[in-house]
């Protein structure tokens, strides 16, 4: 308990400077203490990735890695606070697809996608459309029954996140008129499917499996480029003919004119910790998967599904 | 209803400032509307009805007008602590948490009466140095580091 | 009925004991400590819980739910700082309590109601899971909206004898919950342009401003820079424990609180706070002594913390037979069973039978050794009172500083909470009841949210209010205690 020490003397002595009294350069990254900020709350599914991530990133980079919680503006808050931090790899961006690329789609937020460095994706979620198991038994028939009653049949969804797009994109290119009821989050979707106040939600498959297991609800068709191998009974929206495809993801990423070897130590330990089976087994314990992607096809996410999905809010 | 005239003033404040309200609320919105109810007609409802009560409060206030019963306290504490507490907050990203925090505990202490200048300084060395302990290395939540760092 | 045996052979064990006390004593001090909440310190332990083995780490987690709901309430007590949003309305009447020399007898009233809510929440879990579950799941957005709007004419019952004020403040209340994204549309609204403002008020700001920041104003206020001799509060005699008359008195008020709770809590997306003020609300309502609620009223801190506690074994009733979460806490646990393999559904209850029976058993027994621990704790806690307030708020103030920027890392916070903290000094000495801001806070959302998914749903149709049972049950109810409070208020005016 060196340090503690140190601080305790520190402090007496009236020295503010005891925990902060380090020098940052490339050569000893990290010299002391990294922050993840999160731009999502407490206790959610991009906060626990995160925290694992810390946790086992931590070990290896042998100092302790603090995480943020700032809230707001549909992950704007934490992503521009990253942005604006200082470039030197101290702060780092737990980032989704929500605050990285569609918050700045829907306006000015002081930050583009490509601001960011990727340091790595640790997952990707497949979205679902999913029903009530005693509604429609496949795609076609909901997309039959919906053309014979145009706006009839409701869907809850986030408004502006990707589970809203996707179900969107689904509705236009099937030539359906759905209406969105908006939500306050994921499961409030899924709830309110189960309790019969809404008729669909698309949701990220890890949220609604447990009702497709139990058979309370039925899968309709995902969003992914293949079957998803946890749900392989459901088509992909392609192989019923409509190219809507998109997947929310969540990574690491730091602001643009962090130095390079930073940027490639950062890689290097997320590609040994992503990579670990412990890892992967811890992280599976808390609901999640881990779907890995190294930092330059990370990073080339970030423009292709800025320009996708702005296509497609439009 | 101490103060009628003091409280008919704070009602005449509370009503134009919900006016004020209700009329720029409309231009701080930029969302739709969906039957007729959209982004900006929950606060515009709220603020008239503030609107309305404070006229109440306003109407209420002048005809039970009663003499002022006693004469106005010292009010120099808030607007010091006030500022204070600004400085405080204004100085965390530069003088870091330790020091920003040392003068603060020290300057309360001093304003809630405290008189020994050792128990103050006790005080304000002491209490920062367990909430940096506790947060920083216990809970890894790192507190603002001074800007020199 | 045969399971019940083994489970609690299994849960006795040592090793499960030990965690769950550990579990509880860091949910005490998470509660207790402004800005951090819940479900930080879950996500924090959460590595941990994942080296246990499975009910291990489920017994942590329920001790860390279970002690970071109570421990808000000691702080909220002692000190006028409310550890968490729920303890908000405990602070209401325990610091009054506690600037009366009763520190010692609100302390033991919030253990005890905290406790009894807890197991009636437990009880209700293992043997009603099944039709309450049914019933929350028809709560839908109409639902929502009437059960608002009644918890809101709770405002009115909190502003009796000063209802202009009560209900200006119960609106701003509400109209500081519009700031921030309109969550219908995801737009801006009232942010001013602010990118900070975008993610709206935070409660525990708001709260810890209009509480013990406020205090401390009022302090500075009062004693003007004067020094003050240090002579500390004395813990006076007669507020030691509580006598039989107090256990009349708060018994009752326990137990009709709970119930509520339990409801409460098994709808998703309600959550302790809202039980807390909703109860404390009703007590007043039903109290022989309504004058004294917000000046020291043991009934306001039985029904406030009966009622958040009872939430707790609730929240498991959609997790456990729907799969639902309800909130943080449980989505976090959700992910934990279902490592374990299991399914929540109806069908847990008959394949993995012994789990839930073990489930059941941990929740009970980290009640009971919650009240234990607290118990324990009790006159350590209440040492706090000896401090004198000179040495005291100095304390508190630089913790709430910590607590506020800890929990988002945000300037801006603080400012806000500075903020809340002279509205709240102001409202107090222009008589402004701060309750009905905060009920009015919590339940904006909720009805905002509630009527603008309806009209989406009717299509912009009124009659989904008054086609759903529930829905116009509740809106009947709450135009009968509009009405009730009306005609009870002028007759107080005439008298």
């Amino acid at each position: 308990m060196k340090t503690t020490r140190r601080i305790l003397i520190g402090a007496l002595l009236a020295l503010p400077l005891a925990t902060h009294a380090f020098t940052a350069s490339a050569q000893q990254y990290p010299a002391k203490p990294i922050t993840f900020i999160v731009p999502w709350p407490a206790g959610g599914t991009t906060d626990i990735i995160g925290r694992l991530l810390g946790e086992a990133m931590s070990k290896e980079l042998g100092q302790p890695v603090a995480v943020v919680n700032r809230v707001g503006g549909g992950g704007a808050v934490g992503t521009k606070a990253a942005f604006d931090a200082p470039k030197d790899g101290y702060t780092v961006l737990v980032t989704t697809s929500g605050n990285h690329v569609l918050t700045p789609i829907k306006g000015n937020v002081g930050y583009q996608p490509d601001d960011f460095i990727g340091i790595g994706q640790i997952s990707s979620r497949t979205l679902i459309l999913a029903t009530k198991s005693d509604r429609w038994k496949s795609a076609r028939e909901l997309i039959a029954d919906a053309k014979a009653n145009p706006g009839k049949f409701t869907f809850g969804a986030v408004p502006n996140v990707l589970p809203f797009l996707v179900a969107s994109g689904f509705a236009r290119a099937a030539e359906i008129k759905l209406t969105h009821v908006p939500q306050t989050g994921g499961a409030p979707g899924v709830t309110g499917v189960l309790g019969g106040h809404l008729d669909l939600v698309p949701e990220s498959l890890e949220s609604v499996q447990q009702h497709l297991k139990s058979g309370a609800m039925r899968g309709l068709v995902v969003f992914n480029e293949a079957r998803d191998p946890a749900a392989p009974d459901v088509p992909t929206a392609k192989e019923l003919g409509f190219d809507v495809v998109g997947n929310p993801w969540t990574g690491l990423a730091v602001a643009k004119g962090t130095p390079e070897p930073i940027v490639a130590r950062l890689r290097d330990v997320m590609a040994k910790v992503a990579k670990d089976p412990a890892f992967v087994a811890t992280v599976e314990r808390s609901g999640a998967s881990v779907e890995y992607l190294d930092g330059p096809a990370f990073t080339a996410l970030f423009s292709r599904d800025f320009e996708k999905f702005k296509a497609a809010s439009q | 209803m101490k103060r009628p005239s003091e409280e008919a003033g704070l009602a005449a404040i509370l009503l134009a400032a919900s006016l004020v309200l209700a009329a720029i609320t409309p231009f701080q919105v930029t969302g739709g509307e969906i039957w007729g109810i959209g982004s900006a007609t929950l606060p515009i409802a709220l603020a008239v009805a503030i609107a309305l009560l404070a006229a109440w409060l306003l109407v209420d206030a002048l005809r039970n007008q009663r003499p002022a019963e006693e004469p106005r306290q010292r009010s120099w504490p808030i607007p010091v602590m006030t500022l204070g507490l600004v400085a405080y907050i204004a100085a965390l990203p530069w003088l870091g948490f330790y020091l920003s925090t040392v003068l603060l505990v020290g300057g309360l202490a001093r304003l809630f009466g405290e008189g020994r200048i050792l128990a103050i300084l006790v005080l304000a060395l002491a209490v920062p140095a367990v909430l940096l302990v506790f947060f920083e290395r216990f809970m890894i939540i790192l507190l603002p580091a001074a800007a020199w760092n | 009925m045969e399971l019940i045996f083994p489970a609690i052979g299994e849960v006795m064990q040592p090793i499960n004991l030990v965690v769950m006390a550990i579990g509880l004593v860091i949910g005490m001090a998470i509660g207790a400590i402004p800005g951090l909440n819940v479900p930080l310190a879950v996500a924090i332990s959460l590595p941990i819980t994942f080296h246990l083995a499975p009910l291990a780490g489920i017994a942590m987690l329920v001790g860390i739910y279970k002690g970071g709901t109570y421990g808000g309430s000691i702080s909220a007590i002692l000190i006028n700082v409310p550890g968490t949003p729920a303890a908000g309305a405990t602070a209401l009447d325990g610091y009054a309590l506690t600037q009366q020399g009763h520190a010692s007898k609100a302390l033991r009233v919030a253990l005890y109601s905290s406790f009894t809510g807890g197991l009636i929440s437990d009880l209700s879990l293992i043997m009603f899971a099944i039709p309450v579950a049914m019933l929350a799941l028809k709560i839908g957005p109409a639902e929502n909206f009437a059960l608002g709007i009644l918890a809101l004419t709770l405002i009115g019952v909190l502003s009796e004898g000063n209802m202009v004020k009560g209900l200006i403040a119960g609106a701003f209340g509400i109209l500081l919950s519009t700031v921030g994204l309109d969550p219908l549309n995801g737009e801006t609204r009232l942010t001013f342009g602010l990118l900070d403002l975008s993610g709206g008020f935070q409660f525990i700001s708001l709260i810890i401003g209009v509480f013990a920041i406020a205090e401390a104003f009022a302090l500075a206020h009062a004693t003007a820079g004067r020094l003050v001799a240090s002579v500390g509060q004395r813990i006076s005699a007669a507020g030691k424990g509580m006598s039989a008359a107090d256990w009349r008195l708060c018994l009752p008020v326990m137990l009709r609180a709970a119930p509520v709770g339990v409801f409460i809590g098994a709808v998703p997306g309600l959550g302790s706070a809202i039980s807390a003020f909703i109860n404390y609300g009703i007590a007043r309502n039903f109290s022989r002594e309504p004058e004294k609620f917000g000046k020291g009223s043991l009934e306001g801190v039985a029904a406030a913390e009966s009622g958040n506690n009872a939430v707790c074994g609730s929240t498991f009733i959609p997790l456990l037979t729907l799969g639902i979460p309800g909130d943080t806490i449980t989505a976090i646990m959700l992910g934990a069973f279902m490592v374990h393999g299991l399914i929540p559904g109806p069908a847990l209850f008959t394949t993995n039978a012994d789990f839930v029976a073990a489930f059941f058993v941990a929740m009970l027994v980290s009640s009971i050794l919650m009240l234990a621990i607290g118990r324990l704790g009790l006159p350590l806690f209440v040492q706090a009172v000896r401090i004198p307030n000179k040495v005291l708020f100095p304390i508190v103030v630089a913790l709430c500083m910590t607590g506020v920027y800890a929990s988002s890392s945000s300037y801006f916070d603080l400012y806000v909470m500075l903020g809340f903290g002279l509205l709240g000094y102001g409202m107090k000495r222009f008589g402004f009841p701060v309750a009905p801001l905060l009920i009015g806070f919590i339940l904006g959302p909720i009805v905002e949210v509630g009527l603008r998914q309806s009209l989406i749903i009717s299509r912009g149709s009124l009659e989904i209010f008054v086609t759903r049972p529930i829905a116009l049950i509740c809106l009947l109810l709450a135009a009968l205690v509009a009405a009730w409070v009306a005609i009870r208020q002028s007759k107080g005016v005439k008298s």
